[in-house]
């Protein structure tokens, strides 16, 4: 009988006792179920136990005895971020990698450099190939040319022949062997032509100071040329 | 009268193997995303949070924000927490500290707001209060209040001797069941009873005036 009533207590009072076990930190892991269950109800009558509890302790001990809620307060600030949160994780899902980066703070110089970056570039380039042009080497001489010149050249050069060296080391004269089978370019052939020029500019030319003569030729020449 | 339990005071009827903290198991739960099990943690620790950061800030409704403040931080550092310490003990210094950042903040702007407002300026416009001064509760709210502690305390009053040093001991000197048990000389189960039917007997009486 005593064993039935034990086991029957055991049953009935362990729902609201280890409530208040749980509320001196005295409760044992196998009960925390129970406790999570009790106190899953928002308005539960277990939720209201605590409130007492809570107010039983602080008259004790001569506390102020505040008897606002704040785990509603809490439950729905943490609902709220992890709503935004979530909102914001969706959100991010929905945009491209790029579109992720959020746009830097940029400097107004910054921006300004942004803006002619074009032309800035384009400048720069400009300059570089100027700077490539002018510094770049005289285009080579055609090797062929070249070589054929040098062939020239030997063939023209003075020969000097040892055996006709006279014993006594006296000089002998040098003799430039020509080559009759070269033929001279055209340009060679024809004699030097003299670019016209009227002969009065070329006695006032002659006639004028050394110092003014850079000067004064194109009004002289306009002023007394014959109609 | 409820049934007392008949375990030694140094045997407790679970296995210790078996026996963990529920505020662990809690913070264990909570850290893996359960919000419910944060929210049974509040529920135990939301007063004894109020109470601590009341002594920092006088003002009620600052303390209640400071205390939600306090919870939310514990909540996005959970996943620091690594049980070396106690939940409370961790939450306290949390709590602690935000009231402290309060406290600096506040005596800043009060600084700030004393140098703006000082050097001969001959506004009409008060001062603001020290902190402290500030009582936001009306005199209806402070009866309401009085009256409940008459009522707890005469609810207290009416208990059974036995009943009343559990939860004396229990409530005022902060002992464990196992050391009430051992100057009770009675098992720790009897000693949750009877704590238990304290606050019963005292919830009982005190309901008519909460609601």
């Amino acid at each position: 009988m005593t064993t039935q009533h034990n086991a029957h207590a055991s049953n009935a009072m362990p729902a609201a006792e280890a409530l208040s076990a749980w509320w001196d930190d005295e409760c044992v892991a196998q009960q925390a179920q129970r406790i999570d269950h009790l106190l899953s109800v928002p308005a539960s009558d277990a939720r209201s136990s605590l409130r007492c509890y809570s107010l039983i302790g602080a008259a004790l001990r001569h506390e102020h005895l505040d008897q606002r809620d704040i785990s509603t307060l809490i439950s729905s600030r943490l609902a709220q971020s992890a709503e935004e949160a979530n909102h914001l994780a969706q959100h991010l899902a929905d945009h491209s990698a790029s579109e992720r980066v959020l746009a830097f703070p940029q400097s107004r110089v910054r921006r300004s450099m942004n803006a002619w970056r074009g032309a800035i570039a384009a400048s720069f380039v400009a300059g570089l190939v100027g700077v490539g042009i002018f510094m770049s080497p005289q285009p080579s001489v055609d090797r062929s040319n070249n070589l054929a010149a040098q062939q020239q050249a030997k063939m023209l050069a003075p020969t000097f022949n040892p055996a006709l060296v006279g014993a006594s080391g006296a000089e002998l004269p040098v003799v430039a062997r020509v080559n009759s089978a070269t033929v001279l370019p055209a340009w060679a052939q024809t004699p030097a032509q003299k670019a016209p020029m009227d002969p009065y500019l070329m006695t006032h030319f002659e006639s004028v100071s050394p110092d003014l003569s850079e000067v004064m030729p194109s009004l002289r020449m306009i002023s007394f040329r014959p109609e | 009268m409820a049934t007392e339990t008949t375990a030694s005071p140094v045997m407790r009827s679970v296995d210790p193997s078996k026996e963990q903290p529920t505020d662990q198991q809690l913070v264990l739960r909570a850290q893996q995303g359960d919000r419910r099990a944060f929210d049974l943690l509040v529920l135990k620790y939301q007063h004894r949070v109020l109470r601590l950061v009341g002594r920092f800030v006088r003002d009620p409704d600052q303390a209640f924000d400071l205390a939600q403040e306090a919870f939310i931080k514990a909540y996005r550092a959970l996943a620091n927490f690594r049980g070396e310490s106690a939940f409370y003990t961790w939450l306290y210094r949390i709590a602690v500290n935000t009231a402290k950042n309060q406290l600096v903040a506040t005596a800043r702007e009060g600084y700030s707001i004393s140098l703006n407002s000082g050097g001969g300026d001959e506004s009409d416009e008060p001062l603001p209060e020290p902190e402290g001064l500030r009582d936001h509760a009306t005199p209806e709210d402070m009866a309401a209040s009085q009256e409940l502690e008459q009522e707890i305390r005469a609810a207290i009053k009416a208990l059974p001797e036995d009943l009343r040093t559990a939860l004396t001991l229990r409530e005022m000197e902060g002992l464990s069941y196992e050391d009430i048990a051992v100057v009770m000389n009675c098992p720790i189960g009897t000693v949750r009873s009877r704590i238990f039917r304290a606050r019963e007997a005292v919830e009982e009486r005190i309901k008519p005036l909460l609601d």
